[in-house]
This record gives structure tokens, sequence and C-alpha cells, in this order.
């Protein structure tokens, strides 16, 4: 928290040094104002976007008298064509003539009829600050202006080429829908809002960003959020200074309690029912316009280890699952380093006959344990590094060759034990079965410490390790909330959607960390119950 | 954040450079498997204060290795290895072994630890390597413990018919589930607390031979010292008063044919009696549970009467036989092998208080009587 | 649910006291009890339990008189500057003592059964440099540890010494007659220093957030560490008999070397069940050495106590390297025991409490 307070300091006051910045925030406050003289107008956008030459003015003279003026500007490629031709141009150029001398005897502002009678397009706005009106149009907005009006007319008519509603690469589940998150913010946000058709959900938007002024919206239900966070939140997001925002990591970033951390204050996922899920139980959804990665905060690390699929699948199997996951973790996390511990310096825990296959194995193995780990552990990371980049066919082909042959021949050369390939393969399936990617880093990282740690100090080094984990973990919070679920009480309400995952006709009662203040998730009971009683 | 990173590197630096005292690679371990104690024997004695022979079997994990498999299923060169030490006290043929072997030797796996005949018969020697086993933390508490009849080294001689290693033949022969009656088993834990609670205990008792060994009988110790051996048979009637028993054969003579007596359940039980002239009166009653694994052909079973006979034959038995151990317990040996003294100590505390002190003059006077109940439950298949 | 606030529930206080209490003494319990009573030493842990209780009672009935402030603010109140001051100081000594003996203990243990070449140092200073990495964070992060570690524990310990009845005798735990009457008041205060830790109450007490029950807690956790030393007097005493563990300087890990589980599946048993210890001895530590630095900024007078966190470090790690060898560290911490322990959890209390009753020292909600 203080951590995350004086970095935000720090940038702040570099800021301010730059009198060039303050500058630039003064006029996009302030604005330009518009004027009536369409000329002037127009003046001042090809000023201002001079060289851009993707931006298109269309110039029209309005009405069979031809005396009315107009220009029409949008971005070439950020609009949608069909859109702008025949709602817009036709309206305005051949509509209105034909009707021109009836709509005149409305005896209404020339202005006001175009907008209310001629363009046929749904969502319009206006604005009388022109450089709000470059802002429109940059993010693909159409602008109408008229001689002798000073306001500038912004018609939604954003389309781009855009991927479809895919299937998430990332978070894949056998059972449960398949659409995923995609780069255009309003997929994403209708997505959520399919899921979730209550009024309290609120989809909140600002931008973000000095240049890129990219649109980023804040999602939570209103009566279901813990108002401290959603304030925080909010409060965290006003203070980012940023030129850029590309991806919804650097807002990740930027607003994480503790940066030093290798564990993750930030849920991200591309599923839309897991973000609906969370909306539900009270945490805010950020969303970022051009990635499909959307925020979940606060996190904690048990949410980390959920899948959606848990709530998808019948509450034993789920709990199987994710009693599974658990094993997952701890064996990705210390599995390695526990090896060590035990054969390089407590022997007398291993069970009698496998100690002797464990020194048979190691006989003529030139390096001690931990390198031999270390080895195998750094190529494990580099072959998973080498999938990721290559295309998939030729991906598959490297673990082949990387794991089988090259894990074969590093055997038969005697340079690693087969015991020790064992431990590092069984540490690798594991960490692919944390569902979260960026845990799996982390306890990636963490397991590189702890087989120093034991190493250094044997079974006692890894248990202060983990001792040092444990501690780490208990003083993180994301968003202030503590980031291990901390049990007031040892009762079952707090352990029902943690290791196991019960019933959902038990889990009447929202996620006991959020102070939301609608607790209830479910008030009835099951039908048959009902009817029995 | 540069203080952060300079400690960090400061406390890297500080583990790079001193090391990882305590790792030792697997590889570089010898791990004891079985250990055998004998007292020097005059001729051997070259150096005026060697006092043990210590030897160690541990397995060549070079071997295993070679192999790949577990617990040396296959030739080339011997599976285990045995080195004899002699040395002042057993700390020295430790360490005379770790510096003789090159590999760190490690205690903490051993499963069978021996005692050779003249070692158990020298009062100085037996206190010392229980301090001293009692003492050391690498001590594996729950391996098996005997006695041998003879030089305890000559058990790590003999070649098993089927075990590779010598350690899993002795394993086996001590372990539970094979246990057949006659073999008393004793775990290195319950030997140091015998030998720290006054030095009155039975110990098993091995006898090597050239391809086996066998594991009957006891070794009767008084006083921190061997005094004497109980045969197969005693060592069972003991067994059975030590409410120690839990499986076994009887033969009993019926109609001049020998019926067999399986017993699967056995239980003792201890009743102080009161005085009698100044001499403490027992009856302990045996409960044996078995079935009838032998019987005369042609004759009728199936018949509650011959039962019952059987039964009295049976208890007639147990009751001879446990009365010849008694006598020899009580006027030949005056040990308390069965365990009287615990039992007043925690039934009967008042009269302990009394008699602890004068318990051996006590027990060798006091009047035992054993009641045998011998129940046949199953007579197998014909009648 | 609870936030930045430092402020812990009534709960997390049970979890944090029964952690503290669970410290170094429990491995060498067994053999005191032995020692003094015999064969129904077992007896001896109730009511050592109990003696224990009602001091935890009355430091309980003094705290809940200045619910929100600590020891060394309340104890200038009710004795005066100088005697406060100085009786505050001596606690903030005293748990700094009580930390010095767990680092040295653990060291020594660790030595022992695990790390036999490795230099005490560097045992103490990575144990105790954890320790200091929470403790800088204040009570709440301790607790949130310690609902971590307490279920670890429990669970943990509950496996290791199950294994343990099989082939055990229960007649070990016979006679039922005491060996040395005349000793039980000896023995109930002896036995009662095997509870220590209940003292940090003094400092945890004005942490709970609205009390309610506070009695019932402390009551509650007493109770539960009363009757996991009983198990485990009781598991000891019937593996070895009393003659053995007297013998036995640590006879809980003796237990774990003569345990064995069923099927092999670890073949022995101590080295898993020291790294439980580690996190028992840890979570005393931890309480102990928030509980010193503290106390000691507060006398001081000082806005953030924290900051004395880390000039602690270098004292207690140099006062635990003083003591010449094991032998040495158990007379010292009898005779520190027998002196501070009564004094600090026994004594002061008492007096505190007829003092701030007779002068009519209470808080206004108290």
């Amino acid at each position: 928290m203080s951590l995350y307070k004086r970095i935000r300091k720090t940038k702040r006051n570099s800021q301010e040094k730059t009198a060039k910045e303050v500058d630039r925030q003064n006029i996009q406050e302030i604005g330009m104002p518009a004027d009536s003289s369409l000329d002037r107008n127009l003046d001042y956008f090809r000023q201002q976007l001079e060289d851009a030459d993707d931006v298109v003015y269309r110039e029209m003279v309005i009405g069979s008298r031809h005396d009315l003026r107009a220009v029409l500007m949008y971005v070439d490629g950020m609009v949608d064509k069909d859109l702008v031709n025949h709602q817009i141009l036709k309206s305005l150029m051949l509509d209105i003539r034909q009707a021109y001398d009836s709509v005149q005897t409305l005896k209404e502002d020339m202005y006001r009829i175009l907008v209310k009678c001629s363009i046929t397009v749904g969502e319009i706005s206006e604005t009388q600050d022109l450089d709000q009106a470059i802002l429109a149009l940059l993010s693909g907005e159409t602008l109408f202006l008229l001689d002798g009006y000073a306001v500038v007319l912004k018609i939604a008519t954003r389309g781009w080429p855009s991927r479809g509603v895919e299937e998430p690469p990332t978070e894949s589940v056998i059972r449960g829908p398949r659409d995923g998150f995609n780069e255009t913010l309003r997929v994403n946000t209708t997505l959520i809002r399919r899921r979730i058709r209550d009024p309290r959900l609120k989809i909140k938007s600002l931008k973000i960003g000095q240049r890129s002024q990219t649109d980023v919206v804040i999602a939570y239900i209103k009566d279901v959020v813990d108002p401290n966070v959603l304030n925080e939140v909010k409060n965290r997001l006003k203070d980012i200074k940023i030129d850029g925002i590309f991806e919804s990591g650097y807002i990740e970033q930027l607003i994480e309690d503790n940066w030093l951390s290798p564990f993750p204050q930030v849920q991200n996922t591309e599923r839309p029912d897991e973000a609906a899920a969370a909306l539900l139980e009270g945490r805010v959804a950020i969303i970022v316009d051009n990635t499909p990665f959307v925020l979940l905060v606060p996190t904690t690390l048990n949410s980390l280890f959920q899948s959606p699929e848990d709530y998808y699948e019948r509450w034993l199997i789920a709990s199987a699952i994710r009693v599974l996951r658990f094993i997952a973790g701890a064996y990705s996390l210390i599995l390695p380093a526990l090896y060590i511990a035990v054969t390089s310096f407590n022997p007398g825990i291993i069970p009698n006959r496998l100690v002797l296959s464990i020194a048979g194995s190691r006989e003529g193995v030139p390096f001690p344990a931990y390198v031999e780990a270390i080895i195998m552990e750094v190529s494990l990371e580099l072959l998973r590094e080498a999938g990721v980049r290559l295309p998939g066919p030729i991906g598959q082909t490297i673990g082949i060759v990387g794991g089988l042959i090259i894990g074969q021949a590093a055997v038969q050369a005697g340079i690693v034990s087969p015991i020790m390939v064992i431990v590092v393969a069984i540490t690798a399936i594991a960490s692919f079965a944390i569902p979260s990617y960026n845990v799996a880093i982390s306890f990636r990282i963490l397991r590189f410490a702890l087989i120093l740690a034991a190493a250094f100090l044997g079974l006692y080094g890894l248990v202060l390790g983990l001792l040092a984990i444990i501690v780490h973990l208990a003083t993180l919070k994301s968003f202030g909330v503590p980031y291990l679920p901390s049990f007031d009480k040892y009762n079952i309400k707090n352990f029902q959607d943690f290791v196991i995952r019960a019933p959902l006709m038990t889990m009447k009662q929202r996620p006991m960390f959020l102070e939301g203040r609608d607790k209830t998730r479910a008030q009835d009971e099951r039908p048959e119950e009902k009817e029995a009683n | 954040m540069v203080k952060r990173m300079v400690l960090f590197f400061l406390v890297l630096a500080a583990i790079l450079t001193t090391g990882c005292w305590d790792k030792i690679e697997i590889e570089r371990r010898a791990f004891i498997q079985v250990i055998a104690l004998d007292k020097i024997p005059e001729e051997e004695r070259t150096d005026q204060n060697s006092r043990y022979v210590a030897s160690f079997v541990f397995p060549n994990t070079a071997m295993l290795g070679a192999q790949g498999g577990e617990y040396g299923s296959g030739g080339g060169g011997e599976a285990s290895v045995t080195i004899s030490i002699t040395g002042r006290t057993l700390s020295q043929c430790a360490y005379l072994m770790s510096t003789r072997l090159g590999r760190v030797v490690y205690f903490n796996q051993a499963r069978i630890m021996l005692f050779g005949k003249e070692l158990m018969k020298d009062r100085q020697l037996v206190r010392e390597t229980v301090d001293k086993l009692a003492r050391d933390f690498r001590l594996n508490r729950r391996m098996y413990v005997g006695v041998v009849d003879g030089m305890a080294r000559d058990v790590l001689k003999v070649k098993p018919k089927v075990d590779q290693l010598i350690v899993g033949y002795l394993t086996g022969l001590f372990e539970d589930e094979l246990d057949p009656a006659r073999v008393r088993t004793m775990e290195a834990g319950e030997y140091l607390a015998a030998m720290r609670e006054g030095g009155d205990l039975i110990m098993p008792k091995l006898t090597p031979y050239t391809d086996e060994v066998k594991v009957a009988g006891g070794a009767i110790i008084k006083d921190h010292r061997l005094i004497g051996w109980l045969g197969e048979q005693e060592s069972v009637m003991s067994l059975l008063l030590e409410d120690e028993f839990d499986s076994g054969i009887f033969e009993v003579l019926y109609k001049d044919a020998l019926v067999t007596y399986d017993v699967f359940d056995a239980k003792r039980k201890i009743k102080y009696e009161g005085e009698q002239n100044g001499w403490l009166k027992f009856t302990i009653s045996v409960d044996v549970e078995g079935n009838l694994a032998e019987f005369v052909l042609g004759e009728e079973l199936f018949d509650s009467k011959v039962i019952a006979h059987i039964e009295g034959l049976i208890n007639k038995k147990i009751e001879k036989g446990t009365r010849d151990v008694l006598y020899k317990y009580q006027c030949h040996y005056k040990m308390d092998g069965i365990g009287l003294n615990e039992f007043l100590f925690k039934y009967h505390p008042r009269v302990w208080q009394r008699v602890k002190n004068n318990w051996e003059q006590v027990f060798c006077e006091a009047l035992i009587t054993v009641e045998s109940d011998a129940k046949i439950k199953r007579i197998g298949m014909i009648k | 649910m609870l936030k930045d606030n430092d402020a812990i529930s009534e709960n997390q206080l049970m979890q944090v006291l029964i952690l503290t209490i669970m410290g170094v003494g429990v491995v060498s319990l067994p053999r005191e009890v032995a020692e003094i009573w015999g064969a129904s030493g077992w007896m001896l842990v109730i009511l050592g339990g109990l003696l224990a209780l009602v001091q935890a009672l009355i430091i309980t009935a003094l705290a809940k008189r200045f619910p929100d402030r600590t020891f060394p603010e309340y104890s200038v109140d009710i004795a005066g500057k100088f005697i406060g001051t100085a009786v505050a100081l001596l606690i903030a000594v005293y748990f700094m003592l009580v930390t010095v003996f767990q680092a040295r203990i653990i060291g020594d243990v660790i030595k022992l059964f695990l790390l036999f070449d490795t230099p005490i140092e560097v045992i103490i200073v990575t144990i105790m440099a954890v320790v200091l990495y929470l403790v800088r964070n204040g009570i709440e992060p301790i607790t949130r540890v310690a609902v971590i570690i307490l279920p670890l524990l429990v669970f943990g310990a509950f496996l290791l010494l199950i294994p343990a009845f099989s082939g055990a005798d229960f007649s070990n735990l016979l006679p039922l007659v005491p060996d040395n009457i005349p000793a039980v008041f000896r023995g109930i205060t002896t036995i009662s220093f095997s509870f220590l830790g209940y003292e940090s109450l003094l400092l945890l007490i004005p942490f709970t957030a609205k009390p309610k029950h506070l009695n019932k807690t402390v009551s509650k956790a007493m109770v539960i560490v009363m009757l996991i030393y009983l198990v485990i007097c009781i598991i000891v005493f019937i593996e070895f008999g009393v003659a053995e563990t007297k013998s036995l300087i640590w006879p809980l890990f003796s237990l774990m070397k003569a345990v064995e589980i069923p099927g092999a599946f670890v073949e022995r048993l101590e080295g898993i069940f020291l790294s439980l210890w580690v996190f028992a001895v840890f979570s005393t530590m931890m309480m102990t050495y928030f509980c010193a630095y503290f106390i000691l900024g507060k006398v001081i007078g000082l806005k953030q106590p924290r900051i004395l966190a880390v000039p602690l470090f270098p004292v207690i790690y140099i006062l635990a390297m003083i003591p010449r060898n094991v032998v040495v560290v158990y007379e010292y911490l009898g005779y520190f025991t027998k002196t501070f322990g009564t004094l600090v959890a026994g004594i002061i209390p008492v007096i505190f409490l007829i003092l701030a009753v007779i002068r009519k020292k209470r808080d206004a909600h108290g």
C-alpha cells in the first residue's frame, strides 16, 4: 500500500516538472470552442490534423437551393462505410433535397431539422469543443459540421475490422461457454451485459493515456460491490499518468499494490462468464479497449486457483478437481526443492528401498543434486519458451525433441539421473494444471528460490522458504483486501468455495472478504426440499 | 531499492562463499543396513585397547545403479558390502568406518542390529553400547535387535537362499506378517528402554548356519548381562506368560497320534491374590484360541466331548510348559522374565512400594499358578 | 472483515494465543511431568493447565479494564510513572528473552537433528530473518499467518501422532497414584510454565476488535492447548513408559523416531515432525518478538514501534549465542521461567489488577 502510494507520488512529481506536459493537459481540459463559421472550424481541424491523410473531409451542399454548406469528417478505415454512405450521405444529400420544401415549412432551425429528421443513425451527440470532436473523430466517429452553427455533431459510426468472438485460447474449458472477449471494447461489454441483465450493472467508461486515449470501462454491480474497493479502483485509475495503454497489462502494473511481489494481485481473464461471475461476487472488472484481457480486482490467491468450469461441473467432481489443482500447485512449488532437501540432506525420510534406487540412479552423475535440478529446470523453461514462440506444429515438435530425446540422451550420458528427470517432468506437468498463467509463472520463479533455499539448508531451508512465502502472502493485499483468505473462524462458510467447491445450493453468501451490501447469493432452498417440508 | 539489492547480493554471496555445510549427495552416503557388534576375540586382538568388532552391511549402490533395479536384483558384483572394524569404542568404530570407506556413514536407515554372545556376557560393554545407542540421535529406533549364539558377524556371512541381501532376509525373519510363533521380536527402542530400566529382559536368539539363520528361543539378560538361554519351547511358553504370543502351533498326544493345535490368538491375565505366609500369590490365566489343524484319521472329532478332551490335553501341556519356564526363572536365573514387577507397579502400586527393594527374592518365593483355557474354535473341512 | 486497521477478531485472538503457547516447551513437557509425578504425571498437565487458565483470566480481567490501551500505556496510570514504566520495560525484556530462548533452542535442536555441520548462527539468523520480515508489518499479518499455520500444524501433528497408537501399551498410564504427592504444588507451578505465552494477552486484547466473550475465548484457547498437551503426554507415556520418558531430553522427538507410518510411505518421521515444529516455534517467536518491540516502543513513546523491530534483531541474536551448551540453555531457561515467568505471567498482573481495582482505574467503556 505505502509502496504503491510512493510510486504514484514520484510519478506525479516527475510529471509536474515538465511544463510541456502541463501545457498539453491544459489544452485538453479547456478545449477549443467551436465557431459558427464552417471555414474557421475546418481550418482548425486541418491544422490539428495536419498530415493525417486518413481523415476524410466530405464537403457538401444541402438542399435544393444549395445554400447550406456542410462537411462530413471521418477517419478512413475506422468507420462503417456502409453506414456513412447510406444512412448519412444519402439522407443528407438526396432525401432531404426531395423533401426540402416541405421541411422548410416546419419553420425550425435547419440544424435541428437535419439532426432530427435526416440522419438515420442511432447514436448521435453534440459537442461545442473542437478538441473533443477530434478525439471522437479519432475514435471512429463521424463528425458533421453545418455552416452557421457553432456545434459539431458526432455520429457513432464506429466500425473497423475486428476479430469475431472466438474461443479464448488461454483458458479453455471442457464444459462451459465457448465465447471469449476480443479486442473491441463494445463487444466485450456486450458479452458481459448479455449475462447480467441487471440495471444495477454499471459500465462506466473513462479514457486513459494522454496520447492513446484508450477507452477503459469499469464494470461493477452497484449494490453488490464493496464501495471501498470501487473507490480505490477509481482513484488508482484516475491517477494513472501514461502516454499510451496498449494492453490491460499496463493498467495492471500501474494499479497493483506491491510491484515487488511475484504474485499477481490482479486477475485477468478472457472469459466473459468468468468476468460476470466475478461481478456477481462483488468484484470490479476493468475492461480495456484493444485487448481481450479483462482485469478483475480485488484478487485473492484463492480466486487464481479457480476455473469457471468449477461451477459448471457437479460439486463433487469440481471439488475433487480443485483439490487436485492445489496439489498441483504444491507440486509445482516444492517438488524439486523437496527432492533436493531430502536426498542431499535428510535421506532418512525416504523409504528404505527407494533410497537405494535413488542412490543407485545418481551413481556417476557429476553434479550435486541442486545443480542437476537447476540445469533441468532451466532447460525445461527454455523448451517452454521456445514452444510458445514457434508456430503450433513446430512447437509440438520442439516439445517432443526437447522433452523426450534430450532427456533420454542426458540420462544415458550420465549428466542427470533418471529420477531427477521424473521430478522435473512432474513439476512441469503440475505447473500446467494451475489455471491461472500468471500464478503459474510466479510459482515457477519461487520454485527456483526454494531450490536454492533447500540446497542451502535442506529441509529446514525449505520450511523457512515456505514460511517466508506464507508471510509474504499474509502481508500482501489487493485493493485493501487480504490476498490470502483470512479466516476469521474455521467454519464451513469460509471453506465452501476455497479448497473445495461446495454444492451451489449451500453457497448462499457471497465471499466474506468483500464488504458488499447485498450479501445473499441465493435464498431459496432446493425445490425438492421445499416440497418435502 | 538499492539497499535491498545490496542486501540480496550480500546474502547470495554469503551463501555461495560458505557453501552448504550439510549437503552430502545421496550416492556419497553408505546406508548401513545391518550392524553386528562383537567383543573382540582374544586371538584377533592386535591392539591392546581394541575391545569391539563392529561389522556393518551396506548396499553397493553403484552396482544397484548399474542394474537399475531395486534391492539388488541381478548379479555383477556383490549386492551388499560387509566391513568389520575393530576399535576401542563404538564411536571410534563408526568413525574409522567413515574414514576407511571414503563415504559418509548413515545409520538412520539401519534395520537390524545384532549382538554377539561374548559381548552380551560382558556387563561393562553392554552398558557402554546401550548408552551410546540411546544417546545417538541418528540411530533408528525401529530396527530389530537380537543376540547371536556365537559371533554376531557370522550371521552376516550367511548366504541366504532366496534373498540377495542379507538385510532383506533378516528383516523377513523378524517381520510381523511372517511371524511363526517362536520368533521373539524386539526393537531397538524397547531394548534400550528395558536396558535403562534395570537391564532385565529377554531378547531374541539367532543361530547362524551356512545358508540360513534360525531365529528361535531367547537370550536371558539379567542386570545387563547375558546369563543363559531359553530353548525354543521354553521361549514359546515364556511368550505366553509375557502376553507377547500371537500365533503358533502346539502338539499334543491323543490316541498315540500327534494332534496339532494352531493358535491364532492368546491372552494373558495376571491376578494378584494377596499374600500367603509372606509369599505373594499370583494367578496367571492364559486364554488361547485356535483351530485344530491335524487330527487322527478316521477318528470322530465332530463331538464336543472329544473337543473338550483335547482342550484339556492342550491346557495340561501349556500349564506344564509354563510351570517349567517359571521354575527356570524363579529358581535358576532368579529373574522376573514375565513382567510381574511391571504388573505390580501398575496395578498394585502399594504392594510394589513394599516389595520393590527386595523384588528378586520376593519373585523367587512367589506362588504363581498358571491356568490355561484353550479353546478349539474350528476343526477344518472334515469331521 | 478486518482490513488495514491493526485489529483482530476474537477468533483470531484464540488462534494466535494457541500458537503462542505451543512452542519449544511442548517437546520436553512429557519429561517434566514424568519427573515430577511419574506415570500419573499426565494428570499434572490438567492441574497445571487450570492454574495457567486462572492466571490468563486474571490478565484478561486486567486488560479488559483498558480495552483500547496496551499495557505500557495504562501501567503508568495504575502504578505511577516510575513503577509503571519500569514494569512495562521488564515485560518487554521478558518477551525479548523468551524470543532469545526460542531462537537458541530451535538452533540447538535443528543442529542436532537435521544440520549437523551447519553453524548454529546460520540456523538462528535465518529463522529470525523470516520472523523479522513478518513482525515488521504489525499484528494483522501475524494473525493471518497464524490462521494458516494453525490448521497445518494441527492436521500434520494429528497425522504424525496417530500411528503412535498402534502397538502402544495403555497400561503405561498406570498407576493412577502420583509418585510424589507433596510435590504437587511445585509440580503444578512448573507445569503451568509450559503454558507460558498467555501473558501475550496483555498486548493482544487491546488489539481485539469489539470483544464480547473474552473470558470464554481465552478459556477455550487454554483448554485446547491443555488437551493437546494432554494427548501428547499420553502418547509419549504409552509409547515409552515412564522410566524411559524421564531420561529423554526431548521425548517428543524420540517418539517421532520410534513411530512408524504403516505402508512405509515415509521411513523416518522425525524430519517431517521437525519441520512442523519449526512452524510451531516460528509462530511463538513471531508473537513474542512482536510483543517485545511493541512494548519497548510504547515505553519509549514511539508512535511507530515497528522501527524498533530491526534494531532488536542483533540484540536477540547476540543474547541467543551466549549460553555455552544445551545443558546451560535449559538451566537458564528453568531459572528464567521460575523468576521472570512467575513475575510477568503471575505476580505482576495480580498486583496491577488489585491496584487498578483499589484505585478505580478503568477506561470509560471498559
